[in-house]
């Protein structure tokens, strides 16, 4: 075992030593490298490339798997189909489904984040309002 | 010195959310713990709260789920460190026979739930252990099949919780030793003050075995139940309470193995821990021991047996912990360095100091031989010189799988790795498969491997679930886990890929985070003269150990007079040092036969998904342009 150190900026191959240390300049580690690596795989959000909603993304939380999660995918299917004007306003009984569920269940559906959550929730909207609507002008 | 936590802190978070953008977040988060609450509807419904909430959504989704996945992002449960499922063996067992228990002043809990009968007698999906892995093949079952149901079988009685807080945040927490012993309750404070569960979910997210039983879909857990065979062909599990009272049996169509592994015990400090002195960390019952064992104000030593990732991070928590009663932690190892398995040798040697300017005192190439109880202390006999004193030993000393099971259920294990054996896709066995530390996997790019980290008991229980459910074609186990590691408030690092110090390593660092240093010592006491230039040499320390025990009696280890403790101990931390190159800043690689099996990131935040490429790529003509990439003349 041993060490070695340098302070080099080129041509850190193979060697004998078996740890290696360069120390190398901000200007030699500045300048551009040689290397390019492909681009990173395209990570999966809430909804895949097909347009299908993706239930294992971590954005969903419990929602998708805990005891509301057939409700919640049920409305939340509806909604995210919905061709209805405005979209989702003929999914007002599934949500109502979802709700009674949930209210079943205020340990997990309740209380903690709520402020915070509705607050971000409200932010979303907003934003949403102020854009072209996600859906429903193309329909 | 509090806000430079919280930059540091806040740094590491943001790696976590930059690796989930850019390197995948569907593959590379954790299971979500707490789910944001989607809005506490009020039971009278105007669904306009959830119709705000799926806007929202999709608004989300449709600008590529960024918002939203940033608002609803888990907490960075990729830590690591201290992963495992439920051990099985209660702290203070003989890890050897089972038919030993524990000695211990609580009663065991009762199982849940309580009897055999209650239990459902089949399961779609059963899932061996409630540890992380096993948590996460639930979500991922749930996920692809939202009418599954699910029975995890834990041998703790906890709910499934994370476990990197135990050797990390936890130990800053008040009162723990009584708050640890209820898990429903235990909130700890994030790296951004806000306080969180360490439960993954709380009770109410999971289905009563009743209502398992009547085969209804949903996830429970059966807890203070152990499985102790799985019948592959018949689709059998056999199970027993923890108290080996009760049996029963447990049909599936499919099952995970995810039963963790158990901390590695000494036998020699065996009559330590029947005397509740010596403890391992490894469950949340033996966080709140450890915690209630410290409380005692007549410790004065603790000695931290290890020198590997659990140890230095417990031994730096602990020194953190207990600083303020002067009570002295001393990280006891076989090795020349802290790490010197994961590290090469100039970091490991970073490392030590680093340790010893949080006031850990280092006992290098010790092996501890013997120990007894007397007056009250342990005295512990070593392969140095004289016998050490201390009151509370805690043993980082490596895990081991339970092979009762892989036997009785005549599982193939890995003679060397340990665990047990499954192919690229986690099966071990038609129908039968196996995640988390207890796998011994077949990596495509890296061979054949087993990782014993939080972030790959998430992917990889993941990852099963996935398989097992089968709603797609099985996949293959090829997302590299990371894990992570702080030593203190000012260096963290993480890594990917084989960490392996006997590998030929190449580090890169730029010059102006290269600096020598000598050891300051915590409290600011005068440090010892720089000694050895790596502090390496084993006679030197320990004689100085020797040397300042016997000229101080109170140093390290000697029985307690009515010296000046503090100062002593301030002393005693220091002998050892010295002084040496600090690495602020850098990237090391791992090599065999010229390709890159690992990267590793010293105080370098963000740089995750560059380090997945590098690993994924492998093979490089010059390694100081792949340095490059990682912008370590930038100090994020």
């Amino acid at each position: 075992m041993s060490s070695q150190a340098e302070l080099t900026g080129a041509g850190v191959g193979g060697s004998e030593a078996q740890h290696r240390v360069v120390v190398a300049s901000r200007e030699q580690l500045s300048s551009p490298s040689k290397v390019s690596l492909p681009p990173p795989e395209p990570a999966p959000g809430l909804v895949l490339p097909d347009g299908s909603i993706n239930w294992g993304c971590p954005c969903l939380g419990g929602m998708a798997t805990g005891p509301c999660g057939l409700q919640f995918r049920d409305a939340f299917s509806c909604f995210h189909y919905s061709e209805a004007e405005p979209k989702g306003s003929d999914c007002y009984e599934k949500f109502s489904v979802m709700q009674d569920c949930m209210a079943q269940y205020p340990e997990l559906y309740g209380k903690d984040d709520e402020d915070e959550l509705a607050a971000a929730v409200d932010e979303s909207v907003a934003a949403s309002a102020s854009e072209p609507a996600p859906a429903p002008t193309k329909q | 010195m509090i806000s430079y936590k919280h930059t540091r802190k806040l740094r590491k978070y943001r790696t976590t959310v930059l690796t989930h953008d850019v390197g995948g977040p569907a593959t590379s988060a954790p299971p979500p713990p707490a789910p944001p609450p989607p809005a506490a509807a009020p039971p009278p419904p105007p669904p306009r709260r959830s119709y705000a909430i799926l806007t929202a959504l999709t608004f989300a989704a449709s600008v590529g789920g960024v918002y939203l996945y940033r608002r609803m992002k888990p907490e960075p449960l990729e830590e690591t460190v201290t992963v495992s499922v439920p051990g099985s063996v209660t702290v203070c067992v003989s890890t050897e026979t089972r038919g030993e228990r524990a000695v211990t002043d609580e009663a065991a809990p009762e199982p849940v739930p309580a009897l055999a009968e209650q239990l459902p007698a089949h399961a779609q999906y059963l899932v061996v252990g409630g540890g992380t892995a096993a948590f996460a093949a639930m979500r991922a079952i749930r996920s692809a099949r939202p009418d599954a149901q699910v029975l995890l079988v834990s041998a703790e009685h906890a709910l499934p919780y994370m476990r990197p807080p135990l050797s990390k945040e936890l130990w800053r927490e008040e009162e723990l030793a009584a708050r640890a012993a209820h898990p429903d309750s235990l909130t700890f404070a994030q790296w951004n003050g806000r306080r969180r569960s360490v439960l993954y979910e709380p009770g109410a997210f999971y289905t009563s075995a009743e209502r398992l039983r009547e085969a209804g879909a949903g996830a429970g857990v059966a807890r203070g139940w152990r499985v102790t065979r799985v019948d592959a062909e018949r689709r059998r599990a056999d199970l027993e309470d923890a108290a080996g009272g009760q049996r029963a049996s447990v049909t599936f169509d499919k099952c995970l193995l995810a039963p963790g592994v158990r901390a590695r015990r000494l036998p020699q400090l065996r009559a330590a821990a029947a005397a509740g002195r010596s403890f391992a960390v490894r469950e949340l019952r033996d966080v709140a021991r450890l915690a209630r064992a410290l409380d005692d104000p007549r410790v004065r030593t603790v000695a931290v047996v290890g020198g590997g990732l659990l140890a230095t991070e417990l031994a730096a928590a602990l020194a953190d912990r207990l600083r303020s009663r002067g009570v002295r932690v001393a990280l006891l190892y076989r090795e020349r360095r802290p790490l010197e398995h994961v590290l090469p040798p100039y970091l490991a040697a970073d490392a030590g100091r680093r340790l010893q300017e949080l006031g850990v005192a280092l006992l290098p190439d010790t092996e501890l031989t013997g120990c007894r109880l007397e007056h009250g202390a342990l005295r512990l006999a070593t392969s140095g010189p004289g016998e050490l004193r201390a009151d509370v030993l805690v043993e980082c000393v490596g895990s081991e799988l339970d092979e009762g099971l892989a036997r009785a259920s005549r599982l193939e294990t890995h003679p060397a790795l340990g665990g047990l054996l499954v192919n690229a896709e986690l099966q071990a066995r038609d129908g039968v498969w196996a995640a988390g530390d207890a796998a011994c996997f077949y990596d495509e790019l890296l061979g054949r491997r087993r990782v014993e980290h939080h972030d790959h008991a998430v992917l990889s229980g993941r990852l099963a679930g996935e398989n097992m459910a089968a709603a797609a074609p099985a996949r293959a186990y090829r997302h590299q886990s990371m894990f992570w590691s702080d030593l203190g408030t000012r260096l963290g690092y993480e890594a990917i890929g084989i960490i392996d110090s006997s590998l030929q390593t190449v580090g890169v660092f730029c010059e102006d985070a290269v600096s020598d240093v000598k050891v300051e010592v915590a409290a600011g006491a005068t440090a010892k003269t720089p000694a050895a230039a790596e502090a390496e040499s084993t006679a030197e320390s320990q004689e100085m150990i020797e040397v300042e025990g016997s000229a101080r009696p109170e140093a390290a280890w000697t029985e307690s007079t009515a010296e000046p403790q503090d100062k002593l101990e301030v002393e005693g931390s220091a002998v050892a040092a010295g002084s040496g190159e600090r690495y602020e800043r850098g990237v090391v690689f791992y090599l065999r036969e010229r390709r890159v099996v690992g990267v590793l990131l010293w105080n370098l935040f963000n740089r995750m998904h560059v380090a997945r490429q590098v690993l994924s790529q492998g093979e490089f003509e010059d390694l100081f342009e792949v340095a490059k990439l990682f912008s370590l003349h930038e100090e994020d």
